[in-house]
């Protein structure tokens, strides 16, 4: 805030940070707040106050002074509102649970800053609690795993102003008053050092401008192992990971280094590919590029780099094998198989660009909002573990040969990168044994797992035996149920498995037709072939369904918008319609058929 | 004598299954193939507008849609006496032939490659042979290069790695049946993918005049209604431009393939492998000009290639002693409690496919017909791409008679259409520059005759199709079709003698009595499509001679 002409800090509490920082941490901060004389500082006070003229707040009142004419007001801090809940529930702080995140009235749950973990009196104050707690809650709620909830170790690292800000914190101890304190401070670097101590052991430290290591602190906290403080002098300035260099990525010296070295980072620019050190509120750029440029000796000149591509890869299947371990551990009996999953990710080949894009595109095929992108995103991606059972029964394998010339995407990039279609008769290279067997194995272990597809009309008649498939000649019908039992969806494909109308199109044919003008225009074609035909005047007469059909074929047409019906001078036939064979599929107009 | 039931078998459209028997060398002796689907469609036909035949009886077949969609108008028109004007005439032929190609490409790098392309075999391979040897079948081989090939094998091995296989589930690999080289399996593979691109292209050719395809939806009665796509330069353009590119798939991809695969299993070519009674049957059509066709038309006997017979309707019968009719009504006998067909009679039934008989014969026809037909009844368009093809492959007329044999014969096929389908487009361009422009023959449909009967038979890819109608006041009274696959995969007949499949399965020794590959790759030979093949018989008896009538039908 270079162009602020006066800043108030208004603290309710009469300590900056925390009540149990040492004078000396207190007056580092306030000093490094004081320095510019702009700032000054209210502790014990707050807004009680405002006075709004014409929508701008012209003054505020304290408890102790008046603001006139403030420009920003900034509020920091959070007390979650819990007075809807104070007479049903009881209410501490916050509204008290147990380890299981259960208020008082045990069918209601409270996670987050609302809660207040009455073992510990423990209120979250970060994300990472909060989630924590909201897992514990929903195990507990589906009773899937027995999980009480204990709040780890807690790590803030705030870069403000003028000084470093370092809080290791167990929420466990956050409630202790009983405590020693290890005060470390050197007034030359305004540094101060603050270790609280309890029988031996760490419960917490707070540095200002601190240059320990933070991650052997942290250990320290969790794993309760008694301190040696003659180490924590020796290590007070230089930790192994040398200095904290940036906060906001929480960077040290020595990982900078590495990364440098590691990766054969020449300058600012190529860092960015490995990490955004310097980047994110900017202010260790200065210092990040130094070190970029005292460490270039470090790098190999014969050592292979890996490229930025190749480390985003190796986390992304660090993710996507977290991700199939959790599925693993909630699904014991679905072992994803995770060797396979590099090469499996080449083959889907698929960069996000290509695949935001072609999601965003079936997304609005199927006529959905945006906001289901995300679904339809994360729905492609596991179809691809996802095999696909495509049956043909009473069928003329149209929908088969339509499947195949799909364009956007095509085929080939569909049934080698997009699904596993693990069962289509057109296609698939067994049969007889061989092709029932890969049925059989995925409707035996992969129940619930897989999607089937269902093209051509089911045979009722004769006890469904006018189609019999597969060795055992199952009917078609047994066989439909077999696969359908346990099927994850089923989608049916054709006029013949779905007699329409598609719920989906909302757009009456007629409406979109490129002859509707002529319709209005009353220029209609009378016979086939005729002037108006070679014109492409409107087929109406011809008996054109199109005003009775809901389809989308006027603005996607067929093979690759190559041409559809009215285009090819016929008209519609509303096959996408109910029972359009009996009811459409003439060339006259519907009241000439009686 | 074991038993080896196969069902489904894959890589075909509809529902088809075989059981054959074989001795203790794992020879087959005996061999049953039956359609495992009734439809039915002629019995919603029944009491419909004959104009309406056409959209209802497309749906016969999602695969060869645009031919069943034309053999019901020209059936109707043959009823009533309508000849339709020479553009449409054309414009059907255009849509039929863009179908040729598509049906033939698909079958052989779709639903047939696999018979003989090991996809495991093919990840040993070295790209840069790959393109060498791609040299040796085609002067100017299709996307020829290392780096292609290099990147299909890529492709093809991260998707093996990632360990879920999809169509490639359980395969025959391994098989020691496959006999290619792993180049030569990477060569074929890498046509694979691009054969799927081919198929959407050359889709897009049909639709330009059908509107759509599968089912396209512009022919009527009287004619065609794409006129406006017709009389557009630029959608004709389009056509030619798409042509043009599978032009050069069939030339320097499809036929180097075949021509491949045919020296790969010369030892089998040569021992008859898949060999039947040899009896073919070809009606011929496809005008190029006044004076010549595309096809000939003949019947060829008992192997007697150089003896081609005039083709005669009236000879065709049909008989269901084996198959699910009694009469004229659907008859079914059920399967074994096993679920096995009932064989163990000669009386039994065992499938929905009747069994049309010429002569009283079996008779195998598509493309092996049309060419035998065609090159001896001294087609002179069709010779040279027979005599080039069986020159560059050391081959005689007679060894096309085999499993190989018939993907050899359908690839001159495809090369042949493609080349001579331009001169059909240029005959519609010629009538369109003198100001023919009629698409539609007029007539009233109240004054046309309210009793009729009507057939149309055409060359299909996949043989020859026939639709035949009945008219009484106005509406459908009958219909019956035969499709090339009716003809192909009829079952045996009160003569006892074998449909087509069966024969070309006897004597074929499988080397893995579990793993029956051989009998697909016999079985896909002939491009099966059940949808089409089966067909109840008509309510008047077993004859078609009655439906014989003066007219000729246009074709």
């Amino acid at each position: 805030m270079k162009d602020a002409k006066h800043i108030t800090l208004l603290v309710r509490s009469n300590r900056l940070y925390a009540h149990s920082l040492s004078s000396e941490a207190q007056n580092e901060i306030e000093s490094a707040y004081l320095k510019s004389g702009k700032v000054r500082i209210s502790y014990e006070n707050e807004i009680i106050d405002r006075t709004i003229i014409e929508g701008h707040i012209t003054q505020l009142k304290t408890k102790k002074f008046d603001i006139d004419e403030p420009y920003l007001i900034f509020g920091v801090g959070i007390q979650p509102n819990i007075d809807f809940a104070r007479e049903s529930l009881a209410c501490n702080r916050g509204i008290l649970t147990n380890d299981f995140m259960q208020t008082s009235d045990e069918d209601i749950y409270a996670v987050g800053e609302a809660a207040e973990v009455e073992s510990i009196g423990f209120i979250a104050g970060h994300v990472k609690e909060c989630t924590l707690q909201a897992d514990v809650a929903l195990s507990h709620l589906f009773g899937s795993e027995e999980k009480r909830f204990a709040p780890e170790v807690s790590v803030d690292m705030l870069k403000v102003g003028e000084f470093d800000l370092i809080d290791v914190n167990s929420p466990e101890h956050s409630k202790e008053k009983a405590f020693e304190k290890i005060v470390m401070t050197s007034p030359g670097e305004h540094r101060v050092d603050e270790y609280y101590i309890k029988d031996d052991k760490l419960i917490r430290f707070i540095g200002i401008n601190s240059n320990v290591d933070v991650g052997y602190l942290e250990d320290l906290v969790r794993d309760q192992n008694p301190i040696d403080a003659s180490y924590l002098y020796k290590n007070r300035v230089l930790s192994e990971r040398g200095r904290l260099i940036c906060s906001c990525e929480h960077l040290y010296q020595k990982d900078l280094e590495d990364i440098v070295r590691m990766h054969g980072v020449s300058n600012f620019q190529e860092l960015g590919e490995f990490t955004q050190a310097g980047r994110v509120c900017g202010r260790c750029k200065k210092m990040v590029e130094n070190i970029i440029e005292a460490s270039q000796g470090l790098i190999d000149p014969n050592m292979p780099k890996k490229s930025a591509d190749e480390l985003k890869h190796e986390k992304e299947l660090a993710r996507v094998r977290e991700r199939i371990e959790k599925f693993n551990r909630l699904h014991p009996q679905n072992q994803l198989d995770t060797d396979n999953l590099s090469s499996a990710m080449d083959a889907y080949d698929i960069t996000d660009r290509e695949m935001n894009r072609w999601v965003s595109m079936v997304t609005a095929d199927m006529q959905l909002h945006p906001e289901f992108e995300e679904l339809v995103k994360k729905g492609v991606r596991t179809l691809n573990k996802v095999p696909v059972i495509w049956l043909e029964l009473a069928d003329c394998s149209g929908n088969s040969e339509a499947f195949i010339k799909t364009a956007d995407p095509s085929i080939s990039d569909l049934i080698f990168d997009y699904i596993s279609l693990d069962y289509h008769e057109l296609l698939m290279s067994s049969a007889g044994d061989q092709s029932e067997t890969v049925l059989e194995h995925i409707i035996s272990h992969q129940k619930g797992e897989y999607i089937l597809i269902v093209e051509g009309a089911i045979p009722l008649g004769m006890e469904g035996k006018f189609l019999r498939i597969g060795p055992q000649g199952q009917t078609g019908l047994e066989l439909l149920k077999k696969c359908a039992e346990d099927a994850a969806l089923i989608i049916s494909v054709g006029a013949c498995a779905f007699d329409g109308p598609l719920w989906a199109y909302e757009g009456r044919i007629h409406d979109n037709c490129e002859r509707r003008g002529h319709y209005e225009l009353g220029e209609f074609v009378k016979e086939w072939g005729d002037e108006g035909a070679k014109k492409g005047w409107c087929l109406f007469e011809m008996g054109c369904k199109g005003p009775y059909a809901n389809a989308n074929c006027p603005t996607m047409k067929f093979n690759q918008g190559t041409s559809w019906p009215v285009q090819g001078g016929h008209g519609c036939m509303g096959c996408v319609e109910t029972k359009f064979f009996d009811r459409l599929a003439t060339e006259r107009k519907m009241e000439e058929e009686k | 004598m074991k038993k080896i039931v196969i069902d489904p078998i894959t890589r075909i459209e509809g529902h088809l299954r075989a059981e054959v028997e074989i001795d203790e060398n794992n020879v087959v002796r005996e061999a049953y193939v039956s359609g495992q689907l009734f439809r039915g469609i002629e019995i919603i036909l029944k009491n419909r507008d004959p104009r309406d035949a056409g959209l209802l009886a497309g749906r016969i077949c999602g695969v060869c849609t645009n031919v069943h969609f034309r053999a019901a108008i020209s059936a109707v028109e043959d009823a009533y006496g309508i000849t339709i004007p020479a553009n449409s005439e054309i414009i059907r032929d255009l849509m039929a032939l863009a179908l040729f190609l598509q049906d033939h490409v698909v079958h052989f790098y779709h639903l047939h490659l696999l018979d003989y392309v090991d996809v495991t075999k093919a990840l040993e391979a070295d790209p840069e042979l790959t393109s060498e040897i791609a040299q040796t079948y085609s002067s100017e081989p299709y996307r020829n290069s290392d780096t292609h090939y290099i990147e299909v094998k890529e492709k093809l091995k991260k998707f093996v790695d990632a360990g879920r296989l999809g169509l490639f589930s359980n395969g025959y690999w391994g098989h020691k049946a496959y006999r290619l080289t792993p180049e030569e399996n990477l060569l074929l593979l890498s046509h694979y993918l691009e054969a799927l691109k081919f198929q959407t292209d050359i889709s897009k050719a049909v639709a330009i005049f059908g509107a759509k395809t599968p089912h396209p939806q512009t022919i009527v009665v009287g004619g065609v209604t794409s006129v406006a796509d017709m009389i557009n330069p630029q959608r004709l353009n389009m056509f030619i431009e798409i042509l043009k590119e599978s032009k050069d798939f069939i030339e320097r991809a499809y036929l180097p393939d075949v021509r491949l695969i045919t020296r790969a299993y010369r030892e089998d070519i040569k021992a008859g492998y898949g060999r039947n009674e040899g009896n073919f049957l070809c009606v011929g059509g496809f005008p190029l000009d006044k004076a010549h066709q595309l096809f000939e038309g003949g019947v060829i006997f008992g192997h007697e290639l150089e003896r081609v017979h005039p083709f005669e309707e009236s000879k065709i019968t049909e008989n269901v002693d084996r198959a699910w009719y009694e009469g004229d009504e659907p008859h079914y006998t059920d399967l074994n409690e096993d679920g096995t067909l009932k064989t163990r009679n000669r009386e039994d039934k065992y499938s929905w496919v009747k069994a049309p008989r010429y002569e009283g014969k079996p008779m195998e026809c598509g493309p092996l017909a049309r060419v035998l037909v065609s090159y001896q009844k001294g087609n002179r368009f069709m010779k040279p791409f027979v005599d080039e093809f069986l020159e560059a492959c050391g081959l005689e007329l007679s060894d096309l008679t085999t499993t190989v044999g018939r993907n050899a014969a359908r690839a001159i096929e495809s090369a042949y259409i493609s080349e001579y389908i331009f001169k059909l487009v240029n005959n519609l361009i010629e009538n369109i520059k003198y100001y023919d422009t009629d698409t539609w023959s007029r007539y009233a449909f109240e004054e046309l005759p309210h009793q009729a009967k009507g057939r149309a038979f055409f060359e299909v890819p996949r043989g020859v199709l026939s639709h035949f109608v009945q008219i009484k006041d106005q509406k459908i009274a009958n219909y019956q079709v035969i499709a090339p696959t009716t003809w192909n995969a009829s079952p045996k007949d009160s003569e006892d003698q074998r449909g087509p499949y069966e024969e070309a399965l006897i004597g074929i020794r499988l080397e893995d009595p579990s793993r029956p590959l051989e009998v697909l790759r016999v079985l896909h030979a002939f491009d099966p499509c059940l949808a089409c093949a089966v067909h109840i018989i008509d309510a008047q008896g077993k004859a078609l001679s009655k439906y014989k009538i003066n007219s000729i039908c246009s074709i």
